[in-house]
This record gives C-alpha cells, structure tokens and sequence, in this order.
C-alpha cells in the first residue's frame, strides 16, 4: 500500500482511504493501546476514539510521511484518557481478581515478556522494533529528549534479554 | 542478529490475530464515520430534519407485543431508576423526574425496550429491559457485549467524547433490566434527539436504531473562581452543578506531568471528596477529565461528581485526597459467617467495620456493616465474601448507605449456596492523604 498516497485521499475526505489505513495499522493501534490498558475491552474503546479523532484531524495532517506517528501519539493519548475517565474508586475485591478474556493477545511468548516491563520500557520497545518508529519520532510521541529515549531503549533491550534469559531456564529446570 | 532480534522478527512476521472484541469494534467505528462534507445545503438539512422528527415520532409510538411484555413487567415509570439505578438516577426515579420512552430495538431472538431518561446536564440515564424470546439466562458478557456495540447521536451528530458504563440486574430468568449511564465531554443541548445506534443484540450482530426526544431536567449551576495552590498542584473551581442525578464540580487541575503519569501508572489516584454543609460525606460516582501537558505541567480540565442533594446547601467543602499504592501485597483480615454477631473486622488505619446484621435466603446473604473510620465508602466498598476454597464473591452493587444510620450500609451477594461456609473478608489499609491546602469552602448564593 502506498501510505501517503492513501493519506492524501484520506485528507481529502476519501473515507475508504481512511478505513485501509486504519486497517493497515490495527494491530499498531492494539499493541500500543493494550501496552498501556492491559485490558481488550479498554482497548476498542481507546482505538475507537483514536479513530474518530484521526478521522476528524486528518485534514489538518501537514506531512503524510508522518501519519504512523501522528496516529501513535493518538492512540497514546486515548489510551490514557481512558484511564483518566474511568472510575477512580475501584473496589479493592476487582484488584485480586483476573481477567481471563483479556490475554487473547498474549499468547505469544515473546509479547508475554514484554508485558512484564514496566510501561516506558515497554512502550519503547513496541515503538522501536514493532513499529520501526525512528527514534526522532519516537521522542516527539513520548515528548522527551531523544537521549533519554535511547537510554530507555537500551534498558529496555537489556531487562528483555534478561527476562527472556530467566523465562528460558524456568522452562529448562 | 541476536536471539532477541530474530525472535522479534519472528513475533512481527506472524502477529497475532486481533481479539474479535477489538477488530469488531474497528470496523463498527470505520462503518459508522460521519460524513466531513463541511457545508451542507439548506434544502436537504430541512427534509433530513423533517425524515429524522418522522422517525422519531414513529419510533416513539410504537409498541410491539414483545416490547409490551417487557414493559408489563415494569408498574411505574421511573421504577426502574428507583430499582437498578445508583443513589442519583434512584433519586431522579422516586421524584418523578424521568421521561417516559416507548422506543424499542427488536431482532428476531430479543428485544430492547427503553423504558425512560433522564438527562440533568451532567448525566445522561437511559434505562432499559432486554429480553429474550428464548429462556434463558443473560450473563454479564452478554450485556458488557451490548455496551461494547452501543453508539449514541445527539441531534444527528456523534457525540465526539463521552463514557459509558452500565449498572443492572435480572429481572426474572430471559429477562435483564439496566441502567446506561453517559457522562458527555461536553455540555449537550436543552433538548435534543438521541438517536441509540446497537450493533450487537443477544449473538446476533447488525445495526439497530432507536431514537426518542431528550429535554434536560434543568438544575441549578453555580460559577466559581476560586483557586488554590499547594506544592506542584493548582487547583481552580470553574463551576458547580446541581442535577438531579448528580452534584458535580468542574475545575482546572494543573500539576507535574511526573505526578500525573503516577496516576496513570496506578501507583497513585488522586481523589476528590465533597462534603454538605451538614458535614455529610457525598458519594462519589467518578472523576475524571482531559487535557494536554507544556513544558512539563499537565493542565486537564476535569469534572469530579458526587450523589445529587434535594435541597441547595448553603456551602459545601471540596478536598482531594490522594491515595499512594505500595508494592506490599495487602492483609486481609476474613471472619468466618457462624451466626455469632457482631462479627468486627480490623482495616488498618482506615478503621474499622463491624457486620451487625446478616440475612440467608437460600442463594443470597446480605449483610449490614457499621463502618467507622475516615473513608466510609472505601471501606464498606472493600468487604466481600470468601468461601472455604477461598474464591472470591464481591457484592452485586456498590454498599448502600442507609439513611437511617450514615454510618451504616448494605451489601447485597447474589447465587450464593447460604448452606456452605462463608467468610466476611476485607484488608487492611491506609486512609488517603488529604490535601489541605487545596480545601475548598465552597458558599452558594
């Protein structure tokens, strides 16, 4: 598919164009959403408004060659609203209980790793080598520096291969 | 290449499929985007207006047998709002100030009956029957499934940020009446028209509409300008509101992003609590809000609201507390349910609770606990039931509070067997940190 193409039709109100570049990048949307919530059903929530924000932004999109990483900073921020408008007061019984419905996505070992890094390491790590983000956009979509981004991707780098490592001899023994 | 990176490589060239949850929802989204013509001709918005009124008037005046049924089942309009509803929308049903609906959304093996509104300008609540012509049970996937598939218009036009949550119970065994709470981003209209989008009835996916008129049941707004600041946070009062499901209080929240990703991590929550001028502690439904960080200060626009007040106080004490998680895992204090009152339960430096009364029907218990300590609602919110095998079993609406008593409430536990053991289990914990500097004494005038 030739993204900027699609995305000057996009721009231009086309909605099929809109719709394969949303399908284009679906499994982006979830990775990064579900590295945030943890959770499918917060997930399609924060995709749908990600989507309909993108729908109503895009003719304001300067630079098609940019709309991977516009589209992520989207889907960020959603994932995070979702957060802040849930409801606060969750009771304490809904803490000890698991959803088992909500791991349709970890299945795969090495996404079942990434989960157990903490959130900015995680999210590097989607970013840099699930989503090839340069890491000049991804410090512009984490907004911070890009040393601090390439400090995270190297501890990120080093507590995967660490986790992976353990993973590995927990099968072993 | 290193083990990490071709198992990285691996991972990307063979995804895993989207959960069916998510990859509908996509495709809802993407069939239903508005049209972006930004200029529409007078002509076509008149007859598409007078279409859309047609629509509605048909919509609201039919009545079909299976909706009929449902709606026997249902003696005074707005009882379903005094039944399944929290303290505001059961407030709003006992004063008579929900709006009948007969709109329905009907498919070969159920139907969806709306039963009334009530919209007060800071809560918009829909209750509703659902029923199937088969017997059988709903469970709760099945009405998160129909949550998940639900879209709303106002006047036509889908409403750009809202949230969504749902409170109900069974009515008998192929019925399931609730309660659809909106909170909108934005203030809607005095009236408008709600149109209810349904993608997903039962198993049976496809489109279904309803739409009925909406007209706010109008309370009384207060505008504010006051503000404090206390440490990293600001904190400045914009409005307050008082509906008929809810009082809620809208302010501008400045603070540190680093603060502000704690909360989004978890590790903290900042609160808020609202106090009448009787010193009663309000129930707080929600808070929440949004906004955009510069150069390190995240500035949200937030609204926290509370249960509703029948009478306008003459001020009111606004405070955020903020609670800090730990990584230690918590202590649970559990008593065993042997008949023997009053059973006491220690929370920690929150307080305690005591269970002075417990009710066995045959697959029900509900108890009545005395809470005393600072965070009432938390601490009555964190008692559930544990059996032999320790499995959970939480209450199947939030504590009640009973009026008779403040410091008393409820908690109802639904399909328990009252013959096997149970124990009444809770935690110890840590009451929040009040931030005193940013107390409000809000005086209404």
């Amino acid at each position: 598919m030739d993204i900027e193409k699609e995305v000057k039709r996009a721009r231009r109100g086309n909605r099929q164009a809109f719709g394969r570049l949303i399908k284009e990048y679906e499994n982006m949307l979830y990775r990064i959403s579900f590295s945030i919530l943890s959770s499918d059903h917060d997930c399609a929530d924060a995709i749908q408004e990600a989507i309909l924000k993108a729908f109503d932004g895009i003719g304001r999109l300067r630079e098609p060659k940019y709309f991977k990483t516009w589209l992520t900073r989207i889907v960020m921020n959603e994932s995070y609203q979702v957060i802040r408008r849930k409801q606060k007061v969750v009771p304490l019984e809904r803490m000890v209980e698991s959803g088992e419905e909500d791991k349709a996505y970890a299945n795969l070992e090495l996404e079942e790793v990434v989960e157990q890094l903490p959130e900015d390491l995680r999210l590097v790590i989607i970013l840099f080598y699930f989503e090839d983000l340069p890491l000049k956009e991804m410090a512009k979509v984490l907004e911070c520096p890009l040393g601090t981004v390439k400090t995270r991707l190297f501890r990120a780098r080093t507590e995967l291969e660490k986790l992976l490592r353990q993973d590995e001899g927990g099968k072993e023994s | 290449m290193s083990d990490l990176d071709e198992r990285i490589r691996s991972a990307k060239e063979n995804p895993a499929p989207l959960p069916k949850s998510v990859s509908s929802r996509i495709d809802q989204t993407l069939a239903d985007l508005p049209d972006r013509k930004r200029k529409s001709k007078w002509p076509f918005s008149v007859v598409a207006a007078a279409v859309l009124l047609f629509i509605g008037l048909i919509g609201s005046t039919y009545l079909s047998p299976v909706m009929a049924k449902s709606l026997s089942t249902i003696p005074v309009v707005g009882s379903l709002f005094a039944k399944v509803g929290d303290i505001g929308q059961q407030n709003a049903g006992l004063h008579g100030l929900t709006s009948p609906l007969h709109a329905s959304i009907e498919t070969p093996k159920a139907s969806l009956a709306f039963e009334g509104v009530v919209y007060d300008g800071n809560r918009l609540s829909l209750s509703y029957v659902v029923s199937r012509n088969s017997e059988g049970k709903w469970t709760k996937k099945e009405i998160g499934s129909l949550l998940d598939g639900l879209a709303l218009q106002v006047n036509g036009k889908r409403l750009g940020n809202y949230s969504l949550s749902e409170r109900g119970e069974r009515m008998n065994k192929d019925e399931y009446a609730g309660i659809i709470t909106m909170v909108p981003g934005r203030s809607l209209p005095d009236h408008f028209q709600l149109k209810v989008i349904v993608h997903k009835l039962d198993d049976e996916s496809g489109k279904w509409t309803a739409q009925f008129p909406v007209k706010k049941v109008a309370g009384d707004s207060f505008l504010l300008h006051q503000a404090k600041t206390e440490g990293k946070r600001t904190i400045q009062l914009n409005k307050v509101t008082f509906g008929a499901t809810s009082t809620d209080i809208a302010f501008q929240l400045k603070e540190p992003k680093s603060l502000w990703d704690l909360e989004n991590k978890g590790k903290a929550n900042l609160s808020y609590e609202l106090y009448d001028d009787h010193g009663h502690l309000l129930k707080s439904f929600s808070s929440g809000g949004g906004g955009s960080s510069r150069n390190g200060i995240m500035t949200s626009d937030e609204v926290a609201q509370f249960e509703p007040l029948n009478t306008l106080p003459k001020y009111l004490v606004f405070q955020p507390v903020l609670y800090v998680y730990g990584n230690k895992p918590a202590i649970k204090v559990k008593k065993p349910i042997d008949g023997k009152l009053p059973i006491p339960l220690n929370q920690g430096k929150d307080g305690h609770v005591t269970i002075t009364k417990l009710n066995k029907n045959k697959k029900q218990i509900t108890i009545t606990a005395r809470v005393n300590g600072k965070d009432p609602y938390i601490q009555a919110g964190s008692i559930w039931l544990t059996d032999g095998n320790g499995n959970n079993r939480s209450a199947a609406k939030s504590a009640k509070r009973l009026k008779s008593d403040g410091d008393l409430f409820q908690l109802t536990f639904n399909s328990v067997d009252s013959q096997k053991t149970w124990y009444v289990t809770t935690v110890k914990m840590k009451p929040p940190k009040v931030l005193k500097g940013l107390r409000f004494k809000i005086a209404i005038h």
